[in-house]
């Protein structure tokens, strides 16, 4: 099992990142490189801009929590997987989004980890530029 | 109009895979007639012995602590520099067509631009590290490569005549045995010669070189994917060499006895590799063993390299000849190499990893300087250590342009007598890697004074006492590890110093891979 993890902090309060981490329906709209999603109850798929489709269980979704977590299940050769993103308040007007993955095969992790990388920085600027039209 | 550059690499080649360099199995004469005119050198090293850092390497001419890319999958950036960018900026037309790996190529999210370009059909303009054209290939028929789509589009019944280089369940490199002995990565390709990536390779190369003006001035880097495992040529080429007619390599043991006591002198992640009990790196298949390769096995690899390193020949003497068509014949430097070495059945290993000997870092490195060039140098050997570091201020200096300040490297030596006046001592190698178990391998070497010493940063198999020192003279297989013999002693800590003094520092925080490959 390889175990990676990610984090970045945001500028923006808590709820604001739960709002679209928390809503499975709105990962492409910070998760890089996904053209298309569909949330069918504890289903979701994800279709890439690679083609490769992405299939997943929703394990948790936690509001009081501000924990989501979900499974890869394929077609990627996925043989044991759980993502984790936590977002924990850092004040009122700052959060930690802590992004854990646990995987197998060794080899998806480093893919992983680089496209969560590059999530958490999307999302990151996403938010803090809300913020910035909102001051405007 | 100026000098042009055709600079050609192999993938994994060894220095002893050209007739050139004493190889005697392989038919090369076309290599072979550029270094009877030109440089050829004998003791050329990489920076690091994988891809991904040796390419960064060759194309921003610096250590890999400078451009940063420390291993497999760790991607350059794309704002690194780039001596194509120096090279099209003084009006040369710059191409690479074949093997780029700057970035990574299992990339289901598509992330990165080669992939993106292959996958999209698009060739470059210019803005991607400074090419003109991109034309990309790999090892095999799968992937976004331009090579992969075209088959896809052409030959889609061709694309699984390819060994899978990965496991698809594991994704980790692929140990399924193949060929007569059941060596990994070895398969019978039933594609079509014209249809493998060393043709095509060639055949987009010719294609590109024939849309110039003739009176452009251009770099062409044309880079072979061959004969980096899979060791799977077309099918209908197996009869150039008949592994059954060929001797072992002299570094293969010959016993069992033997190889345990070459891998138990040297430090222990070779006894562990060896063995089975350690995984450190993507370089090899994990679930292969070496302790079972059998004198066969290595024939028969031997065998297929031998047969790729030909069909590279050839494919080179087709691009030569379309140059010499476009009569361009004597205004051409043609510098040829490749990243790193293969093992080959020396120690008893295939593959590649943290083994810093001359299997993996001595180099194929030949420079045929351009006929019409005002002082061209008459042709020779140079046996002074130089590196692939030292590639891109060699264009530059073809080119007739300055050579960047952060180019590390100096330009390449045309004698003797010009590598004593750039007091060419030493090239230096690191190794480091980072697995998902958490292991973790960190070696620092020096070639000097015909010796190869190497360190070893603590990680998770090493303490940091661990070292290898060989002297070539005395032990061209290098199985004598002088490392902690008191009569070297002070030689050895000569050279570690000089190592410490030479290297660089980091330029920034290790960057985190983002692929296995």
């Amino acid at each position: 099992m390889a175990t990676i993890r990610r984090e970045v902090f945001i500028d923006r309060p808590a709820e604001a990142a739960w709002a679209l981490v928390g809503d499975p329906a709105a990962v492409t709209t910070w998760f890089p490189h996904m053209t298309s999603v569909v949330v069918d109850g504890d289903d979701r798929t994800i279709v890439l801009e690679s083609g490769v489709p992405l299939l997943e269980k929703i394990v948790t979704q936690r509001d009081d929590l501000r924990r989501f977590q979900y499974r890869l299940t394929g077609p990627l050769p996925v043989e044991s997987h759980l993502g984790t993103i936590d977002v924990i308040a850092d004040g009122d007007r700052r959060c930690l989004v802590v992004y854990s993955t646990d995987v197998v095969p060794h080899a998806l992790a480093f893919v992983l980890d680089g496209a969560v990388g590059e999530a958490l920085a999307h999302l990151k600027t996403l938010l803090e530029s809300d913020r910035a039209t909102e001051a405007g | 109009m100026g000098r042009k550059i055709l600079f050609v690499t192999t993938d994994q080649q060894r220095y002893d895979g050209l007739g050139c360099n004493g190889g005697a199995v392989a038919r090369t004469p076309v290599v072979d007639a550029l270094a009877a005119e030109g440089v050829r050198f004998e003791r050329a090293h990489p920076q690091n012995v994988v891809c991904m850092p040796s390419r960064a390497t060759m194309v921003t001419g610096q250590h890999v602590r400078t451009h940063g890319v420390w291993m497999n999958g760790v991607p350059l950036p794309l704002d690194a520099p780039s001596v194509a960018q120096v090279l099209r900026d003084a009006g040369y037309r710059t191409a690479l067509i074949g093997k780029s790996h700057f970035e990574p190529f299992l990339d289901p999210f598509l992330r990165f631009e080669e992939n993106r370009m292959g996958r999209d059909g698009v060739f470059g303009d210019g803005s991607h590290r400074g090419f003109d054209h991109m034309e990309l290939a790999t090892h095999g028929g799968v992937g976004f490569t331009h090579y992969a789509q075209w088959l896809l589009r052409e030959h889609a019944a061709h694309i699984g005549d390819y060994y899978p280089v990965l496991d698809a369940a594991s994704l980790e490199v692929n140990e399924a045995g193949g060929g007569d002995n059941g060596a990994p990565q070895v398969k019978l390709n039933p594609i079509p010669r014209e249809l493998y990536h060393t043709d095509w390779v060639a055949e987009r190369a010719v294609a590109w070189l024939e849309s110039l003006p003739a009176d452009e001035d251009w770099f062409c880097w044309v880079s072979f994917p061959d004969p980096h495992h899979p060791w799977d040529p077309p099918a209908s080429e197996r009869h150039r060499v008949d592994w059954r007619d060929l001797d072992l390599p002299a570094g293969f043991p010959t016993s069992r006895e033997q190889a345990e006591a070459i891998v138990d002198d040297k430090p222990a992640h070779w006894r562990r590799w060896w063995e089975g009990t350690l995984v450190s790196n993507y370089e090899a298949p994990a679930r292969w063993v070496p302790a079972t390769l059998t004198a066969e096995q290595v024939r028969e690899v031997n065998a297929l390299v031998h047969v790729e390193n030909e069909l590279v020949d050839e494919a080179l003497g087709r691009i030569l000849r379309c140059i010499d068509d476009r009569g361009w014949g004597d205004d051409v430097d043609v510098v040829y190499t490749t990243d790193h070495g293969e093992f080959q059945g020396d120690f008893g290993f295939l593959f590649k990893g943290p083994y810093h000997v001359d299997a993996l870092m001595r180099l194929p490195l030949i420079w045929r300087p351009a006929r019409s060039a005002a002082a061209r140098p008459a042709p020779t050997v140079v046996s002074a250590p130089v590196g692939l570091v030292d590639l891109a201020p060699t264009f530059c200096t073809i080119a007739g342009v300055a050579v960047p300040d952060w180019m590390e490297g100096m330009p390449l030596p045309a004698s003797p007598a010009e590598a004593r006046d750039q007091d060419r001592q030493r090239v230096l190698t690191e190794w480091d890697s980072f697995h998902p178990t958490g292991v973790e391998v960190h070696l620092r070497t020096i070639h000097r004074d015909g010796h190869t010493c190497t360190v070893y940063d603590p990680g998770t198999v090493h303490d940091g006492t661990e070292g290898e020192l060989y002297d070539h003279a005395e032990d061209p297989l290098q199985r004598v590890n002088l490392f902690h013999d008191p009569a070297r002693r002070a030689l050895r800590d000569d050279l570690v110093a000089d190592l410490h003094d030479q290297q660089p520092a980091w330029a920034s925080p290790p960057r985190r891979a983002e692929a296995p490959v």
